[in-house]
């Protein structure tokens, strides 16, 4: 479960779904697992998008705000909070994250 | 006795219109040795006597509250034997008519003369008195319908006590007598505590309270069952110490296998129930069996803590604590 | 005897020494005394070598100080699993404690020795490994403070033993070959586990069959593997890891009886099965490869219930002996599980085809055990999932057992809109049909010891040189009282208590 979670853009709750769904129970290790089960994680895992083209999708979108001019557009790339939040004091996290490039 | 002018005539009339107490001229009788309501003839009561006894006849003409001076004296009318009556003054009552607070100076005059009248009574010690609950200052003050300053109230306190410190076998009616006007009515210290003695089924029944518990205990003669709240010993008491505290009264006694009891326990944490109960279990001991209260007073568990969680105040951050300092 | 007095100056003479020397700190002497001052009276000593008073002239007075190395952490972090074998480490052995002189054993006669009522039998050492192999032993029951393993006879250990005399007695007796099914129920601390670990030392002294499952709760914990079973409606699952661990258990506390049995059905679910092997390699089967440990556990009940061999295998067949199947813990096994199905919605526990398969022993009319024995399910009041369906269930059980007609209106019912699992209410139904080998299923509730009991067990403390105080009636019946009414456990605990207040004053 940890092993899965460690996927960017799987959470917990994702990953829960993922091990009910193949008969996995949550404190199983990588080494347990059967050859099927390893198979079918792996086919499911292709299917999803996750780690470099989820976060490729993630910084297009941005892209794609402050190409069209947005408000949302124009804090990202001012590194400041774009969901209404106030900047008075403690906006550590988005002077740190928001930027044209969004770190992810 | 100094006869002074009245200073005004309306006082003076309000004043001898009291009938029984009309003092004329200065030759009267000592005015201390009359009956102590009757010398209460004063100007508030006056006042206050004369609105309700005419206020049946005022009410026809005016309304009762509209202040009405009183018809002025006629001297011939209350002493028409003498001729001389121009040359006589009217004297009050009281010799304390003109200070502040009258009454209570001629109830203090009147307890001195008493304690000076008994001194030489033998007294007892100030524990072995019979404790009285005197009037509280500010009973007094209602009783009298004067204000007391709280120095002369704790002097008046000093005589009672002195009068109620002398023999109780030797103290005269009318010392005895002047005292009860000074207690508080039904004297809370009289009633004493009756206790419940073992009912028919063979049940004590013992309260205790301790923090924020309280707990009542019924113990009957048996074999060691406790029951509290319906549950075992074990599932209320998970620590070993509560149960120990809980059962000290009979462990200490070494009763712990004659006695069964039901106890219910509300309020409060873990320790103050334990300690509740064990208050209440040694109270229903007692009743039990009186003989065990030199033990259980040496055990510790008949003695009630009071202690209970002191308030917290505003502007402090606890009951005592204050808010740390800050520069500007 | 010569006078401390010195009549002469009438001043003391020196006293006898004392063991301890004064304390040198304060000063003593406070005048000059005619004789010869006391040697305990001395100044101390000035202690010698350097001291930062006593530098001389021009001598260098440097103040040394010692570099810090950067504290490194001298003790190294536990080892994976190091941590948790330490915390389930059983201790059956102190050799500190003192040796109980005369402690007989458990064994068939002892067992239903009505005179032993209130002493403690020692566990036999040989059954140990067997009982330890069955995780009969939990930690923290206290084990450890003793020389060795024992358990008190109390009045239902006697009753249980009897019960095993009559299940396996020799002759063709009344009650030889019967089932008899319990549901142990009691508060923390009254004995449940030791119970079940008594009736397990009793069934491998009489060589029955033991199968025990330690811990209920493991199996719906979801922290072993599980699979669905194709086909079936609702969808059930194996637990291929728990049956295998199981399997073993069984093997390694059974291995003397199931190697004397040899397979006498026909398994073609198990093609690596040889028809003339005993059940011990059948279940070796299972613990080898787990995926198909649960056919080799159906494989070896059927063998252990078997009553006789199939046609053509009657060659090598002996009678099975009687089993005693024993689960701690059953409220778990009443609500859902921690498994998810492949929707994510939560598995019933009765949908796990091990948990069933155990459950399905306490229905009436299944006759489970065809060789006779003992169903011993033990569940808490106290610390336990708390299943409303369970405890209406051992409610109307307890009604029965009363002499209460499910028909009459004293008999406990569900609370309108209590929305009782109607699976959970099956398992208590009443037996339609009564038959002479199969008793009704029972609630037996354990409660505390009695003063007499309580006595022998006390006794046995002092005797291990725990308890150090006179044990009489009065010390008795306090512990009794504080105890809630001789509840083991807390004797227990009171009884090591002692033993620190003890350490703690000598």
């Amino acid at each position: 479960m940890k092993s899965l979670e460690s996927f960017f853009g799987i959470g917990h709750h994702t990953s829960s779904r993922l091990l009910a769904r193949f008969n996995i129970h949550p404190t199983c290790r990588v080494g347990e697992l059967a050859n099927k089960q390893v198979l079918d994680l792996t086919a499911v895992l292709s299917d999803m998008k996750i780690e470099n083209e989820l976060r490729r999708e993630v910084v297009n979108d941005i892209k794609r705000l402050k190409e069209t001019g947005t408000y949302r557009g124009r804090r990202h790339a001012l590194g400041l909070p774009v969901r209404g939040q106030r900047t008075r004091n403690q906006n550590k996290t988005p002077v740190k994250l928001n930027r044209m490039e969004r770190r992810l | 006795m100094a006869c002074r002018s009245p200073p005004s005539l309306i006082q003076a009339m309000q004043s001898l219109r009291l009938g029984p107490s009309v003092s004329c001229l200065a030759a009267q009788p000592a005015y201390l040795s009359r009956p102590r309501r009757q010398a209460r003839s004063y100007m508030t009561d006056a006042v206050d006597g004369t609105e309700t006894s005419e206020a049946a006849d005022m009410s026809v003409m005016t309304d009762v509250n509209q202040v009405k001076a009183a018809p002025p004296i006629k001297l011939q009318e209350i002493n028409p034997g003498n001729p001389n009556v121009q040359g006589l003054r009217i004297v009050p009552a009281s010799p304390a008519y003109f200070s502040g607070n009258p009454r209570f100076i001629d109830q203090m005059l009147e307890l001195e003369t008493i304690q000076a009248r008994y001194a030489a009574l033998p007294t007892i010690l100030a524990d072995d008195a019979p404790r009285m609950a005197w009037l509280k200052i500010g009973q007094l003050r209602e009783h009298l319908g004067e204000i007391i300053p709280v120095k002369k109230y704790k002097a008046l306190l000093k005589i009672l006590q002195r009068l109620n410190r002398i023999k109780p076998e030797m103290q005269p009616d009318e010392v005895r007598s002047t005292i009860e006007t000074f207690v508080r009515p039904g004297n809370p210290f009289a009633v004493q505590h009756v206790p419940r003695p073992v009912d028919e089924h063979g049940r004590a029944r013992g309260k205790g309270k301790r923090k924020e518990s309280s707990a009542v205990v019924q113990l009957v003669e048996g074999e060691g069952e406790i029951i509290i709240n319906g549950k075992s010993l074990v599932d209320v008491f998970h620590r070993v110490h509560d149960r120990e505290s809980a059962l000290w009264a009979l462990r200490c006694t070494q009763r712990i296998d004659k006695y069964n009891a039901w106890i219910t326990v509300r309020g409060g944490g873990l320790t103050g129930q334990a300690e509740a109960i064990t208050l209440a279990m040694a109270r229903a001991l007692l009743l039990h069996e009186p003989g065990l209260k030199p033990i259980l007073r040496k055990a510790g568990v008949v003695t009630v803590d009071a202690r209970r969680v002191e308030r917290k105040k505003p502007g402090r951050v606890k009951a005592r604590k204050m808010p740390t300092w800050v520069k500007r | 005897m010569v006078s401390s007095w010195c009549w002469s100056c009438l001043s003391r003479l020196r006293p006898t020494p004392r063991a301890l020397p004064p304390p040198s700190a304060a000063p003593r002497i406070t005048s000059a005394p005619f004789h010869s001052t006391a040697i305990q009276l001395a100044q101390p000593a000035k202690k010698k070598g350097p001291s930062l008073t006593t530098a001389k002239h021009r001598q260098g007075h440097q103040v040394r100080r010692k570099n810090k190395k950067p504290v490194e952490n001298p003790v190294r972090p536990p080892a994976a699993g190091e941590r948790k074998a330490l915390r389930k480490r059983i201790v059956l052995s102190n050799p500190n404690a003192l040796e109980v002189k005369g402690m007989q054993d458990l064994s068939p006669g002892t067992m239903i020795d009505g005179r032993l009522r209130g002493t403690v039998l020692g566990l036999p050492v040989p059954l140990l490994d067997q009982l330890r192999a069955v995780q009969a032993f939990k930690p923290k029951q206290g084990w450890s403070i003793f020389r060795r393993p024992g358990t008190i006879m109390r009045h239902d250990t006697i009753e249980m033993g009897r019960l095993f005399e009559k299940i396996s007695a020799d002759g063709e007796g009344a009650q030889k070959g019967q089932v008899v099914k319990k549901i142990i129920s009691g508060a923390k601390g009254t004995g449940k586990t030791v119970h079940l670990l008594q009736a397990m030392t009793m069934a491998f002294l009489k060589k029955w069959v033991v199968i025990a499952v330690p811990d209920a709760h493991e199996l719906v914990a979801g922290v072993s593997g599980y699979a669905p079973i194709e086909g079936t409606n609702p969808t059930q699952y194996t637990q291929p890891a728990a049956t295998s661990a199981l399997l073993a258990r069984t093997v390694e506390a059974n291995r003397e009886v199931l190697s004397n049995l040899q397979v006498s059905q026909q398994h073609p679910a198990l093609t690596a099965l040889k028809p003339s092997s005993t059940l011990e390699e059948l279940a070796s089967l299972g613990f080898q490869d787990p995926a198909i440990a649960w056919p080799v556990f159906q494989a070896l009940w059927t063998e252990l219930t078997a009553t006789a061999a199939a046609p053509g295998m009657e060659k090598n067949f002996q009678p099975r002996p009687p089993m005693l199947v024993t689960v701690d813990g059953l409220a778990h096994w009443m609500t859902d599980s921690a498994y998810r199905t492949a929707d994510f919605s939560l598995v019933h526990s009765h949908n796990l085809i091990f948990v069933k398969h155990f459950l399905s022993l306490l229905q009436p009319g299944q006759s489970p055990l065809k060789n006779g024995g003992l169903l011993l399910y033990a569940t808490s009041t106290s610390n336990n999932p708390s299943v409303y369906g369970l405890n209406l269930g051992l409610e109307q059980l307890a009604a029965r057992q009363a002499g209460i007609s499910p028909s009459s209106p004293e008999y406990p019912q569900p609370f309108a809109f209590s929305g009782v699992d109607p699976r959970v209410m099956d398992l208590f139904k009443p037996a339609e049909t009564s038959s002479a080998k199969e008793g009704p299923l029972e609630v037996q509730t354990l409660g505390g010891l009695t003063r007499d009991e309580t006595r022998g067990y006390m006794e046995y403390f002092a005797q291990s040189g725990l308890v150090r105080q006179v044990i009489d009636d009065h010390w008795v019946s306090d512990k009794w009282s504080l105890s809630g009414g001789g509840i083991i456990g807390e004797l227990e605990k009171l009884g090591r208590r002692v033993q620190n207040v003890q350490t703690a004053t000598n």
